[in-house]
């Protein structure tokens, strides 16, 4: 409740910062935009047309009150609405990001709690070794790998989106199982080793003994009593993972060519559009507070001490 | 046994202590002020010991802290000799750091992991004394001595050593100062039976050395009777009687004193028969000191034998005690028995 | 006095036995000397085509690995691209460490409002995603390799300085930190000398693995165009334009990605090292529990009493040694009877086995230890040689147990209601409905106030007090004929400890069940004992009746804790001490353990293992029992309460 409600002046902090931030480059926009011909005249008209010509506080104040009206501005070079752009695109970008969390959970937990029970032998180690090497690889580079040996090697999935394969939802998805994996192998990696390691803390302690005491099957004492408490610094975790999947995203989806956010905002960094970045800002920091605060509902699931009451 | 006035090491006159409340479930909630002592008034002379006894919670380390000047008080007064505690503004005189020195309860924490014996204890002689080099080794080296280390422990790290020679390295840094006062925080109370005995006898060989004041902060009545000349009791952020301490074990006059007293089991099986039954003669209910401490009222009330109405209404102002101390409690003012008698002889309980 | 090093040779032997790091140490020291001495390596020239203009050749020919798009030796490039994959993490942890260090520290130490500020803004830079965030400041700075890191340094300050604020929060509350203000050091004394010392490792260890993810980040960025450019022979620049040619051939994309992967793990599994190093104990996972495992009874088997519900012969307990090849011994040849109805108290002071005793006869001894026993008989049913499933059923069935810390003892995600269930569902086979009633009566058993609507509550909402009520209703679930009370009221404040003292011995008395009481304090023995065992490191030193043992002790060490303990009396000259501390385990003598710290030893005393005679009900383990006169507790008189 008090996460949603500071939710929203983080959003709007965020987005201040970035909007002063962004101040800072000395390029001109407007004569960036115009090329290297444009005349001084031309440029000021363009200038003018922008809204650059006005104060700093003016053209904040004007942005301000469009977001709060759900405007996102802009594009300075094709005129295009923003929230548009963001509204064609953001779907492709979101289901990546959260089919790699789905994969990075499941089996990431999976392996992290088999390694937890099986410490110090051969599950273990295999889990430890793999893991050590899932966060070392880059996920572009493991899309590269993906992409060659997964498809123009056998052809099982395809390499580069193609807007006429992806037309049924079928062929959207299939398009989508190797970025998937690319991005979420990293996260997977650290998910196993947090599993692996707040498991381990848990079984250390003194209720697990209780339970055991109680003459509880094993079994029992680790689904009942183990889990539920080693699953609170996963889900902390998962929040800061959905964080760097978003980033992460970016780069996959220049491999695989995905028409996402991602290729919108390096575009837009190379090319200083602001209302692009601004808003590429925004909707990234909106996606990851939101699961945030699910996250936090969880959380307080599993730890009754952070319960109300 | 308290000297003139002037002779006093501590003063502590009226003292009251909150901590603010935490944040409740909403942003803009906050729960009350944490009443954690209240109206505390206590003195102890040079070379003297006195014994702040209570549970966990009743304000008696909270007291320790505030003489150290570690939290600010509410209201009220310290002072320890010509230092007005209570009084500083901003950063505390050196001084007071050199006549002020504390050792705590757990021998492990209180000691800097990454720092050898020699600086630690070495730390106050640099500070104060602008001892360096050789000569602090050399005199860091004499006070591990007299405390029972030896000189080659120096260069040791403090996870080296037992439970009971880490808390003599936490004497020995408190000596090093040669303080006036000495507050023992729980100094005894991690350490095991076999040890503990030998800190105490360490303590008081150090004390009649140095004729230092010792604050003794404890929980258990029967350590303190040992250690102190005076004794205070606390029970949830109030002293509830106070007074020598022979007097305050063998003729308790507070109903608290005397449960906690009836607590201590003896070893004697035939002592500890007629102790349990007259505990349990003595225990009300399941409570034990939650929740914050009444504002008026005494906070014993509701574990009391022998509670009255007016108990919940108003804290008592202080009698004297036949034993020579000073109880505050209605059975004494208002109530059937008057002038401070034991609360033994105060008739039957609980009927 | 073991041999002693000093903590820093301990950390280096520690972590020079990790293998696995010294690999990886060993690679970055290669990484560090090939970077700098790229130019001796190789005769070509990064950023130039080769003489003959060899586009995409194959590797392990001319060129050792190949030659990328334009014909430029791959091989060459990925030498350079260390220099540039190094340069760039050290920007930007170099950024990291420079402002977050110092601003951690300075706001985690004084708190207050500059903390308030500043963490606000730290929060709201960090919840931006990193890249996003990143690539915000990249389009601030412009694009390029220095700004690219600067940005990522910029991002990582923010996460230094949430470390380090969090580690000297921590560290602030520690007791050292206040010792330290008493003995009058300054604020920045404090900071300096006492807390960033203690909180290095952790900032050493992020600091590596943070190296590692700048590694990335600067393959990543150059890799998107807005690092490295292309005059720049970064690894993240060799795979954008391998990216480029991949239709052509895939070889290019292999060398730069694999110096990368390497590059990273190898700073990994660095920080791991460090880590695992500066942990001061190795820590064992698992479901920490040993079977027993039978034994020969002892040279001399003392005869199990006709009416004993348990009775114990020959039982040991040993631990590996980190290190070591020999195990070490913590409990060694224990015989314990304990009758019908009866309470036995276990004595002894921390480390002399007791716990551990207790818990072998559940056959839950903390992995990785190994118990042995002759015979554990629990009313006529031998428990040695009896599988994990089979004891199971004895735990919480037959055997109770009431753990030290309750807090702790309870599961903090679940109602006090289904722990107390918990038991009752499976062992007894009761349903939730059934099983809630009872639990609602054994709460009313322990002196719970309103069991029924407390049921549904949470531990942390009980007192410690109350929680041990709770853990007493659940060892007592299944009406045991057992119960194993661990230190039931050595966390509880005296007051509250009477009402369980009090509670444990009519619940023993109304149900019949026998008590095994292990504590250290003899007034809680006196209180609620029938009979006493007398543990020294590892050995049961005497037995017999509680009020014989106390009041005619026969071991010196019992006269010796019964002198030593403090009591409700006045009191006249030194406390009497027994001399030294309980040895570490590996450190017992094969004679009498006791003998260095007795006024009473002589040079018999220190021949050969000493038995544990028996004489009536009672039994000891000194050669010079009975010529040596003890004192008990009536001993110095007067003390009536």
């Amino acid at each position: 409740m008090s996460r949603l409600l500071a939710a929203i002046p983080l959003m709007f902090l965020t987005g201040t910062l970035v909007f002063f931030l962004i101040q800072f480059n000395p390029v001109d926009p407007a004569a960036a935009l115009l090329g290297e011909d444009a005349s001084l005249a031309s440029i000021a008209e363009k200038r003018a047309e922008l809204g650059l010509d006005r104060s700093l506080l003016v053209q904040y104040g004007d942005w301000l009150t469009d977001v709060v009206r759900f405007d996102l501005g802009t594009d300075w070079f094709t005129g295009e609405s923003v929230l548009t752009m963001f509204g064609d695109r953001a779907p492709v970008t979101l289901t990546l990001v959260f089919g790699a969390l789905a994969i990075a959970l499941v089996s990431g937990v999976g392996l992290g709690i088999l390694a937890a029970l099986k410490a110090g032998r051969l599950p273990d180690r295999i889990v430890t070794v793999v893991s050590s090497f899932g966060m070392a690889i880059p996920n572009f580079w493991a899309a590269i790998l993906l992409a060659y040996f997964l498809s123009v090697q056998v052809r099982w999935f395809p390499a580069i989106w193609s807007n006429t394969r992806t037309e049924t939802i079928g062929g959207w998805l299939h398009s989508l199982v190797l970025p998937c994996i690319a991005l979420g192998l990293s996260a997977a990696a650290a998910i196993a080793r947090q599993s692996r390691s707040s498991m381990i803390a848990v079984l250390q302690k003194d209720y697990i003994r209780t339970a055991l005491a109680k003459g509880l099957p094993v079994r029992r004492v680790i689904r009942r009593h183990a889990l539920r408490n080693a699953a609170i610094p996963i889900v902390s975790l998962a929040g800061f993972q959905t964080s760097a999947l978003i980033g992460g995203a970016i780069f996959v989806e220049s491999v695989f060519n995905v028409p996402g956010l991602g290729s919108l905002g390096v575009d837009a960094v190379l090319r200083k559009n602001t209302p692009i970045i601004l808003a590429f800002v925004m909707v990234t920091t909106f996606v990851v507070v939101m699961v945030n605060i699910v996250l936090d509902l969880a959380y307080a699931w599993l730890n009754p001490k952070v319960r109300p009451g | 046994m308290t000297g003139p006035a002037d002779d006093l090491v501590l003063e502590i006159d009226d003292l009251s202590i909150t901590f603010p409340g935490g944040r409740g479930f909403l942003p803009w909630q906050r729960l009350p002020d944490v009443r954690a002592v209240q109206h505390v008034s206590l003195s102890i002379a040079r070379g003297d010991t006195l014994g702040l006894v209570g549970e966990s919670g009743s304000g008696k380390t909270t007291i320790g802290r505030a003489v150290l000047r570690f939290i600010r008080p509410r209201s009220g007064r310290i002072r320890v000799g010509d230092f007005d505690v209570t009084g500083f503004e901003g950063s505390v005189p050196r001084s007071f750091r050199r006549a002020v020195q504390v050792v705590f309860q757990d021998p492990v924490g209180s000691l800097n992991p990454s720092m050898v014996v020699g600086d630690i204890v070495g730390e106050p002689l640099r500070i104060h004394a602008g001892l360096s080099g050789a000569a602090r080794q050399d005199r860091a080296g004499d006070l591990l001595e007299q405390v029972g280390l030896q000189r080659h422990h120096l260069n040791r790290y403090p996870h080296e050593f037992s439970g009971g020679q880490r808390q003599r390295i936490a004497v020995a840094r408190a000596l090093a100062t040669d303080p006036d006062l000495l507050v023992l925080d729980e100094p005894v109370s991690a350490l095991d039976v076999s040890t503990q005995s030998q800190v105490i006898n360490l303590l008081e060989r150090l004390q009649r050395e140095t004729s230092a004041a010792y604050l003794f902060i404890a929980h258990d009545l029967a350590v303190v009777r040992h250690v102190c000349n005076r004794i205070a009791v606390m029970y949830h952020s109030r002293i509830v009687e106070t007074g020598p301490s022979d007097g305050i074990c063998d003729a308790p006059a507070h109903p608290y004193t005397e449960l906690l007293l009836a607590s201590i089991p003896d070893p004697d099986p035939e002592v500890q028969t007629g102790r349990s039954a007259r505990r349990r003669a003595l225990t009300i209910g399941t409570a034990g000191s939650v929740g914050n401490a009444p504002e008026d009222g005494c906070p014993f009330a509701d574990r009391c034998p022998h509670v009255m109405d007016v108990c919940r209404e108003s804290f008592p102002e202080f009698t004297p005690t036949l034993a020579g101390g000073e109880v505050a409690c209605h059975l004494h003012t208002s109530g059937p028995m008057l002038g401070g008698a034991p609360v033994g002889t105060l008739g039957s309980v609980g009927a | 006095m073991s041999a002693h090093q000093s903590a820093r040779s301990r950390f280096w032997s520690r972590f020079l036995r990790n293998r696995v790091s010294l690999v990886g140490g060993g690679y970055l020291v290669v990484l560090v000397l090939v970077a700098a001495g790229a130019r001796f390596l190789t005769p070509h020239d990064p950023n130039v085509a080769t003489r003959f203009q060899d586009f995409l050749f194959p590797p392990f020919g001319e060129y050792l690995l190949g030659t990328d798009l334009v014909g430029r030796d791959i091989f060459t490039r990925l030498l350079y691209g260390a220099r540039y994959a190094l340069f760039a993490g050290a920007e930007a942890v170099l950024i990291a460490l420079v402002v977050g260090v110092p601003l951690g520290l300075v706001i985690g130490y004084f708190r207050g409002w500059v903390d308030r500020i500043v963490m606000r803004f730290v929060e709201t830079v960090v919840a931006v995603p990193a890249v996003v965030m990143a690539m915000a400041i990249i389009a601030a700075v412009g694009t390029g390799l220095t700004t690219a890191m600067f940005a990522i340094g910029v991002v990582y300050s923010m996460i230094i300085t949430r470390l380090t604020r969090a580690e000297v929060f921590a560290a602030r509350e520690e007791l050292y930190v206040d010792g330290a203000r008493a003995a009058g050091a300054t604020d920045r004394r404090i900071m300096w000398k006492h807390i960033l010392p203690n909180i290095a490792p952790p900032l050493i260890v992020q600091t590596t693995l943070l190296f590692a993810q700048a590694v990335l980040a600067e393959a990543a960025l150059s890799f998107l165009g807005i690092g490295a450019s292309a005059h720049q022979a970064s690894w993240g620049r060799m795979l954008r334009d391998a990216q480029d040619s991949i239709d052509q051939s895939f070889w290019p994309a292999v060398p730069p990605g694999i110096a990368v992967f390497l590059t990273v793990i190898a700073f990994n599994v660095f920080g791991d090292g460090l880590r695992d190093a500066f942990a001061r104990e190795a820590r064992g996972g698992r479901v920490g529990v040993g079977d027993v495992e039978a034994v020969d009874p002892g040279s001399d088997p003392v005869p199990p009493s006709d009416d004993a519900l348990l009775t114990i012969r020959n039982l040991s307990v040993r631990f590996p040694r980190p290190g070591e090849t020999e195990d070490v011994s913590v409990v060694s040849g224990v015989d314990l009877d304990i009758g019908r109805g009866e309470v036995m108290a276990l004595v002894g002071e921390s480390g002399s086995g007791k716990s551990i005793t207790a818990m072998s006869i559940m056959g839950l001894v903390p992995d990785p230890g190994l118990a042995s026993a002759a015979s554990i008989g629990l009313d006529g049913r031998e428990l040695v040689g009896l599988d994990f499933d089979e004891l199971r059923r004895i735990r919480g069935h037959e055997i109770g147990v009431i753990f030290q810390e309750p807090s702790a003892a309870l599961n903090p995600a679940y109602t006090v209601g289904r722990q107390v269930a918990e038991p009752l569902e499976v062992h007894l086979g009761m349903g939730r409905r059934q099983a809630r009633a009872r639990v609602v009566e054994l709460m009313e058993l322990v002196g719970i106030p309103d069991p029924g609507r407390r049921i549904d509550a949470y531990p942390h909402q009980f007192s410690g007090g109350m929680a041990q009520r709770v853990v007493i209703a659940m060892a007592l679930a299944c009406e045991p004929k057992l119960l194993i009370a661990d230190e039931p009221t050595t966390a509880l404040d005296v007051t509250v400890q009477g009402q369980i003292l009090d509670l444990v011995g009519d619940l023993s008395r109304d149900l019949g069940v026998s008590v095994l009481l292990i504590t250290h304090d003899l007034g809680v023995v006196a209180d609620l004992a029938d009979r006493v065992a007398v543990m020294y490191a590892g050995e049961i030193v005497e037995t017999g009746r509680l009020t014989e043992v106390f009041a005619d002790p026969q071991h010196p060490y019992t006269e010796g804790l019964i002198r030593a303990i403090p009591r409700n009396e006045a009191r006249s000259g030194e406390l009497p001490t027994i001399p030294g501390v309980v040895p570490p385990p590996w450190e017992w003598p094969d004679h009498c353990h006791f003998a260095d710290r007795c006024a009473h030893a002589g040079d018999a005393c220190r021949v050969g293992p000493v038995p544990l005679q028996t004489v009536g009900a009672s039994s000891v383990r000194c050669i010079r029992a009975g010529e040596v006169v003890l004192r008990g507790v009536r001993a110095h008189g007067g003390a009536a309460s």
